[in-house]
């Protein structure tokens, strides 16, 4: 492939997915010049190795699997603190209780309906990295099981748990978002 | 099928992702155990939640140029950038004529609203976040004593309309502020209590305070036992 055809593949493949990679890496790192060096370094390092990319196949996927290397090799060091948090089952089963007595009248709906973007985001920054990992790639980036065990260099059934904890979690602070606001019955 | 090992597998349970003998375990176990069945709703609620709210953040112009200019090497895409911002501009101003049109226009455009404050907290049995007017002095207020805005959100609540605020105090706490308009013939429903410029009810412990302002209806609510309510409203 020559420089040019090269450059015109690069340009028209993957340079339109920046907005993808970046909302990843935003999440990923929990701050902005973090997730810029990210998509920066990301960007040159597909570039570098762009002969590798299988045309037809998923760009997002690739370019995804690379940031989130990086993210691992690079930046999650510096995250451990924020992102080593074990998670308390005895709180899952709690909430899986109350879900179950507010079950009749559909409170997922009633209450999820009423969560802002905003509660969203900082519940989502608040899932532990292995999670949010599984959960950014899987139900923001629509990516298959298979492609997110890659990017996440595990596999489909770690994928599978992680998934299952982070939306749990998920779904757990959203509740408690809308019972501090009165909208769900304290438990 | 335990609950622990089904709780792994709630996810790919809720997208539909098993097959065969494991599938017909989750199945099982699913129909069987109301907790684990109510996890799987909750796993897709999140997921779909995740889907409709989690948009796309867009790279800074800056950077964009910095990266095609260390790969593709083409000159900065101006045109793409200032396209993007007109797009941009007009729906963040289609967004503001639509809460603007939603708070001034004079005939209510949903003939709806707090019609009955029982089948509200039917819907909401423990209500008790603030339902207030659109008003800029909301803001001002709230902004004087610290709150923050956090956010906000047009929707429809049981069968309400309106937008939804939300503010956020230093302390984390936070505060939901409905705005919501009423029908012409709108009335207070019977059974309140007068309290200055207000009506309140105490409903299951939550006492919802509601004012008739033109055609928005405020209302603050909290939570009250019976006695303190009856307490305040005598005293």
């Amino acid at each position: 492939m020559s420089e040019t055809a090269r450059q015109h593949s690069f340009e028209s493949v993957a340079l339109p997915l920046m907005d993808q990679v970046f909302t990843t890496a935003l999440y990923l790192t929990r701050d902005r010049t973090e997730a810029e060096d990210l998509v920066q370094e990301t960007y040159l390092r597909a570039y570098r190795f762009w002969d590798r990319f299988q045309p037809g196949t998923n760009c997002r996927a690739w370019l995804l699997t690379i940031a989130h290397n990086l993210f691992r090799n690079r930046y999650r060091e510096r995250q451990k603190t924020r992102s080593d948090v074990e998670f308390d089952e005895t709180l899952l089963d709690i909430e899986a209780q109350s879900t179950v007595e507010r079950a009749s009248d559909n409170p997922e709906r009633l209450v999820l309906d009423q969560v802002l973007d905003q509660e969203v985001e900082d519940a989502m920054k608040a899932l532990p990295v292995d999670y949010l990992e599984a959960v950014l790639l899987v139900d923001t980036q629509d990516l298959t099981y298979e492609e997110a065990a890659e990017a996440m260099a595990c596999p489909v059934g770690t994928v599978r748990s992680r998934l299952s904890r982070g939306r749990r979690m998920l779904h757990s602070a959203l509740l408690e978002y809308a019972r501090e606001r009165g909208l769900v019955e304290d438990k | 099928m335990e609950c622990a090992e089904y709780r792994d597998l709630v996810a790919s349970h809720a997208d539909g992702r098993l097959e065969g003998s494991e599938l017909a375990a989750a199945d099982r176990h699913a129909e069987v155990c109301r907790a684990c069945a109510a996890a799987r709703s909750a796993s897709a609620a999140a997921r779909q939640i995740l889907r409709d709210r989690v948009g796309l953040r867009r790279v800074a112009p800056g950077l964009r140029t910095r990266i095609e200019a260390a790969t593709v090497a083409k000159p900065v895409a101006l045109g793409r950038t200032r396209t993007r911002w007109v797009v941009q501009g007009a729906v963040a101003a289609a967004a503001v004529f639509a809460l603007v049109s939603l708070v001034q226009q004079p005939e209510s455009p949903l003939g709806m609203v707090v019609a009955d404050v029982n089948a509200l907290s039917n819907r909401m049995p423990s209500l008790s976040h603030a339902v207030s007017p659109p008003s800029l002095a909301a803001t001002e207020v709230l902004g004087s004593r610290g709150w923050r805005l956090l956010g906000a959100r047009e929707g429809t609540w049981g069968t309400m309309q309106g937008t939804m605020s939300v503010y956020q105090a230093a302390d984390g706490k936070r505060l939901a502020v409905h705005q919501m308009r009423v029908g012409p013939g709108f009335r207070m429903p019977e059974g309140g209590v007068r309290v200055g410029d207000r009506v309140q009810y105490w409903i299951d412990g939550v006492v919802l305070s509601l004012a008739l302002r033109g055609d928005v209806v405020s209302c603050l609510a909290s939570r009250m036992s019976r006695d303190e309510f009856a307490s305040r409203v005598t005293g």
